[in-house]
């Protein structure tokens, strides 16, 4: 489902102007945007946990050519789902 | 200790962000985040505009180990990952997004860090593996046909992992042989190497682990500007205590500095935190690989 599509079916949902569902929704992702450049966790029952982990440096090996880079450290974003979530999702196979 | 931000204080920043009330605020985000574990329970990917993409997949049945897996416990699996859009991950990796993969010359060792062969790192992705009762999902004529098909692959488990094992100790012993061969062969180039471009850092892995629990991002960066009399190594000088930690400032202004021996006056420069790059004048180690980094980067103007 692309953005589009889920800014219109959340406006069915919600009973708004796609123009509207748009706008908030642009806020809201700015917002964790925002936190998590700040280093914040972002954590909502029923839902899960956006969070940052910082993955150390390390030495890369290219296949082909056995040359070695240094890989710099970086921050990911990860997505913990809650277990609410997850039985939402099993509703998929039943 | 990092901020946690719930459902209420998200409600109070969207409310103030679109002048609209908490009601309002609350019964949006509600719903936004019940709809997304809704859309992915019917369809296998959603993608919203500079958040990420949540992609949801059946292991397929052909996948080896996971299959043999399937086959002793009876359940079914499937994978949920979510992919950041590149809004995110930029905001998140701020303190390291000018940071490059460096060339290491022959010889350079690098004690304490993790080697990732190519292959490997390929493999190595963020996911959530969703067990589901087969049972519940499935008939019982398709789980016979899914055990049948299933049965050689459990049968070479043993050998496959037997070879893994015996793989792994030929690589142990050939890299450790390959390096003690080296240093015999070139005693002197090899530790003049180590020293003066890489010093060995033995606990950096361990030092990265514990900064990720206290999680050092700057909130409000110090700006100066840079007198007709100052270089970036006067200034790492006056304000980490050692000239050599020039290049973390460099790579905080990499935007605005082109090259790091021509750095024109009057300019603004963002001084990192010496958090971020880890940056101690009374450790070594951390000037050592501060000169490392240093000498590399001068390396690409020469």
């Amino acid at each position: 489902m692309t953005n589009e599509d889920f800014v219109n079916a959340l406006s069915q949902q919600l009973n708004l102007e796609p123009s509207k569902t748009l706008e908030l929704l642009t806020a809201t992702v700015n917002i964790i945007n925002e936190k998590i450049e700040e280093g914040a966790r972002i954590s909502v029952d029923d839902f899960g946990i956006f969070d940052t982990e910082k993955k150390p440096e390390y030495i890369f090996v290219e296949q082909k050519s056995q040359q070695q880079f240094l890989v710099p450290p970086e921050i990911t974003v990860v997505f913990k789902p809650d277990s609410a979530f997850i039985e939402k999702i099993k509703e998929k196979a039943r | 200790m990092k901020e946690e931000v719930n459902l209420k204080q998200l409600t109070l920043l969207l409310a103030d962000r679109v002048d609209i009330s908490h009601q309002e605020a609350e019964s949006f985000l509600k719903k936004f985040f019940a709809t997304v574990p809704e859309i992915l329970s019917k369809e296998s990917l959603l993608e919203i505009k500079d958040l990420g993409t949540f992609t949801l997949t059946k292991i397929s049945e052909e996948d080896d180990a996971k299959a043999a897996k399937e086959e002793n416990d009876n359940t079914l699996y499937f994978k949920l990952r979510f992919s950041p859009a590149e809004t995110l991950k930029n905001s998140a990796n701020k303190p390291f997004l000018y940071f490059e993969k460096v060339l290491l010359n022959e010889g350079v060792s690098l004690e304490g860090l993790t080697v990732v062969e190519e292959k490997k790192e390929k493999g190595t992705r963020e996911e959530i593996l969703i067990k589901i009762d087969r049972n519940k999902a499935f008939s019982s004529n398709i789980k016979a046909k899914q055990k049948t098909r299933k049965r050689p692959i459990a049968r070479w488990m043993p050998v496959l992992g037997t070879a893994a094992v015996v793989a792994a100790l030929i690589f142990f012993f050939m890299s450790a042989q390959r390096k003690a061969q080296a240093i015999k062969n070139n005693p002197e180039k090899v530790t003049a190497k180590t020293t003066t471009t890489k010093a060995p850092e033995p606990n950096l892995a361990i030092l990265n682990d514990s900064s990720r629990t206290s999680n050092p991002l700057p909130k409000e960066p110090e700006k100066i500007q840079l007198a007709p009399d100052k270089t970036l190594r006067l200034i790492a000088l006056e304000k980490f205590g050692n000239r050599e930690f020039w290049v973390y400032i460099y790579y905080k202004n990499k935007n605005k500095i082109k090259n790091p021996n021509i750095v024109p006056v009057g300019i603004e420069l963002i001084m990192p935190d010496k958090t971020e790059y880890n940056i101690d004048a009374s450790n070594p180690q951390s000037v050592a690989k501060a000169k490392a980094l240093g000498d590399m980067e001068l390396k690409k103007f020469q």
